[in-house]
């Protein structure tokens, strides 16, 4: 087994009466990006502090290398922990405060400054070794923050929403960058994010929490085309769901529209289920076609996105769906609010959700 | 008119600048012109002489006063430092509840609703020969006969400023250790450090101008004090604003004016070597 695997069994965290992290089992590979993904408040940041052991855990444990680091402070995990907002400190230069770990295990300084500037060349900031924290830009602090966290080898990275206090333009390229890190150095990143983009990006296994949860557990591939609840489907945006009662011959929604299915689906309690559809599997046209559905849809919105366009609309019995046209078709024959057109899709593109659990509202 | 329609931030620092110039500069001054005067036993001769500096400077009282006075501020700045710093670690990184944080804050500042005399005063009854500490003390039959040195001594100097002082350290010292992000100890614990080698490799540093402003009261307090010195020592010891003040009550005022200004430039002298720890703009 790869080193710096890391296994949560049934791990419980309660703040007194409330319940962040609810019986959480998790297998990360050792040397993979794994990123947990989830809104605000779904315990994605407490399950990576209790991993980095600056949060007890409630009931269950951690395992590290199969070793139970549950009761282990931070440093004997062989864990480092990379904050949010880099939390360097402010009266010590790039070089000491990559070197702080050092000073504190004893080490001397000469040979704690050469191990140090080793690692500000790793992240290419050996020339602002002098500088102190409040003359680097957001980018630069945060590969110091980086060389800090590397500078002990350890066996994996957690990072707690890396990206967010960069700008967009900055966030693509350090993400880059910690991906080819991750890759050279062959250790574990455990990534906290609540974009689904920067998920997608990195991620090697997409860990999908919700309310203390984990919804779904994929690759990013798998998490888009087979989101496994309406939760992830909703969250992770670009899907319509469309809920329904099972019946013979599909599903059947609002009071005459069926939709054939070529799977079966899990019911819940009185044979409702639900399918999520990607809005870019949605065929749309002025006129009837094959598969279309034998009503038009009326468009209520039209969005243009660059490389394609969000329409939004309604059927006559209130079933509402969006639909991605790339912008070549859309500009073949554009669309507008208040037209009717024709949509249609493969049955192969229904993708059954879990009954129960909700969707997500909006951030 | 131009000048000031030109630069009107000279307007805006006028009252401030008429506020230090009145009741600042002034006094200053005049006590500086004063300390080269004469004087006898009845009235002040104005004149230009060394003599008050001359006496000052050679005599052996004064020495030993400011000896005694480094004694006591250096005494009460370790110990009002350690206790200061410990009070305001606990306030600022055990209680979690802000509310519960500044119920415990205004607690600190309750002493400081009486005057500072009485404060002084109600220690007497506390400490002396058949005090309340005396008589416990013999009561559980610990000690035969009464501590001497609890009262009027230099010991009981030292505890009325401690008493009287320690909240001067508190204060600045408790808002920049606010002011420092948690994430800052999580990550010395991550990187892992003890809870000492947090205090002393992060903590401090980082309250470094907070322990800085709140010496400079504390040291600035005691230099000038001559009140507790006498109330608390009983007058067995002279600090010296003892002796300034022991001159102005002889109508000495050119001799108490030359101490003054001695005092007033050792002082500065010394804030001159904390401001250098300090950021003061930062703190502002």
């Amino acid at each position: 087994m790869k080193k710096g695997s890391v296994e949560l069994v049934g791990v419980v965290k309660r703040y007194g009466e409330s319940t962040a992290v609810r019986n959480i089992d998790l297998h990360i590979e050792g040397g993979s990006y794994c990123c947990l993904l989830g809104p605000s408040g779904c315990g994605k940041s407490t399950t990576l502090r209790m991993i980095a052991g600056h949060e007890s855990v409630s009931e269950g444990d951690i395992l590290m290398n199969n070793r139970n680091v549950t009761l282990l402070p931070p440093r004997k995990r062989g864990t480092a922990l990379m904050f949010q907002n880099y939390a360097l400190f402010p009266h010590l230069n790039s070089l000491d405060n990559v070197a702080f770990s050092l000073k504190i295990a004893g080490v001397s300084k000469q040979e704690r400054h050469a191990r140090a500037l080793e690692m500000l060349k790793l992240v290419n900031m050996e020339t602002f070794r002098e500088a102190f924290p409040e003359q680097l830009s957001g980018g630069q602090q945060q590969r110091v923050a980086l060389a800090r966290a590397l500078i002990n080898q350890p066996e994996v990275i957690l990072l707690d929403e890396p990206l967010s206090a960069l700008d967009p333009f900055l966030r693509t390229r350090m993400r880059a960058e910690l991906k080819n890190i991750q890759q050279q150095l062959g250790i574990t990143f455990i990534h906290v994010t609540h974009s689904q983009e920067e998920a997608f990006a990195l991620a090697d296994q997409v860990v999908v929490m919700n309310n203390g949860y984990i919804e779904q557990v994929d690759e990013p591939i798998g998490i888009f085309s087979r989101p496994r609840t309406g939760f992830v489907a909703s969250f992770i945006g670009g899907h319509n769901i469309i809920q329904g009662t099972l019946t013979d011959s599909g599903l059947s929604v609002g009071e005459r529209r069926i939709i054939a299915l070529d799977r079966s689906l899990e019911t819940g309690a009185d044979n409702s289920a639900s399918v999520s559809l990607r809005c870019d599997r949605i065929q749309i046209s002025r006129e009837p076609f094959d598969i279309a559905q034998p009503d038009p849809l009326q468009v209520e919105s039209v969005e243009y996105q660059g490389s394609y366009v969000h329409l939004r609309g309604q059927f006559s019995d209130g079933l509402g769906l969006s639909v991605f046209q790339s912008d070549a078709d859309y500009l073949a024959s554009p669309l507008h609010a208040g037209d009717r057109a024709f949509v249609g899709w493969r049955h192969t593109d229904l993708n059954p959700l879990r009954p129960g659990g909700d969707a997500f509202s909006g951030l | 008119m131009r000048f000031l329609t030109a630069n009107p931030s000279y307007l805006q620092v006028t009252p401030l600048a008429l506020v230090i110039l009145l009741f600042l500069l002034f006094p200053v001054v005049t006590i500086v012109i004063v300390s080269f005067w004469d004087y006898n036993a009845y009235q002040l001769l104005p004149d230009f002489i060394f003599e008050n500096y001359e006496f000052l400077l050679t005599s052996s009282v004064t020495l030993s006063a400011y000896l005694k006075t480094f004694f006591f501020a250096i005494t009460s700045w370790l110990i009002t430092l350690t206790l200061g710093f410990t009070v305001a670690y606990y306030l600022a990184f055990y209680i979690r509840s802000p509310l519960l944080q500044s119920v415990l804050f205004v607690l600190c500042t309750v002493p400081f609703l009486t005057s500072n005399i009485i404060r002084m005063i109600s220690w007497i009854p506390l400490l002396g020969r058949n005090g309340l500490v005396n008589s416990t003390l013999q009561e559980i039959n610990l000690i035969d006969a009464p501590i001497e040195w609890l009262l009027y001594s230099d010991f009981a100097v030292i505890l009325a400023f401690v008493h009287l002082y320690t909240l001067f350290m508190v204060v600045p010292i408790f808002n920049s250790m606010m002011r420092i992000d948690r994430n800052l100890i999580e990550a010395s614990i991550d990187a892992g450090a003890s809870a000492f080698q947090t205090i002393f490799q992060v903590v401090v540093p980082l309250c470094k101008s907070g322990i800085a402003i709140g010496s400079i009261f504390v040291v600035t307090l005691v230099m000038g004090d001559f009140i507790t010195v006498s109330l608390m020592s009983g007058g067995l010891s002279a600090s010296v604003g003892v002796l300034i003040r022991n001159e102005i009550s002889l109508l000495q005022y050119p001799a108490a004016a030359a101490g003054a200004v001695v005092l007033l430039i050792t002082v500065l002298i010394m804030l001159s070597i904390m401001f250098r720890f300090i950021n003061i703009k930062k703190e502002l």
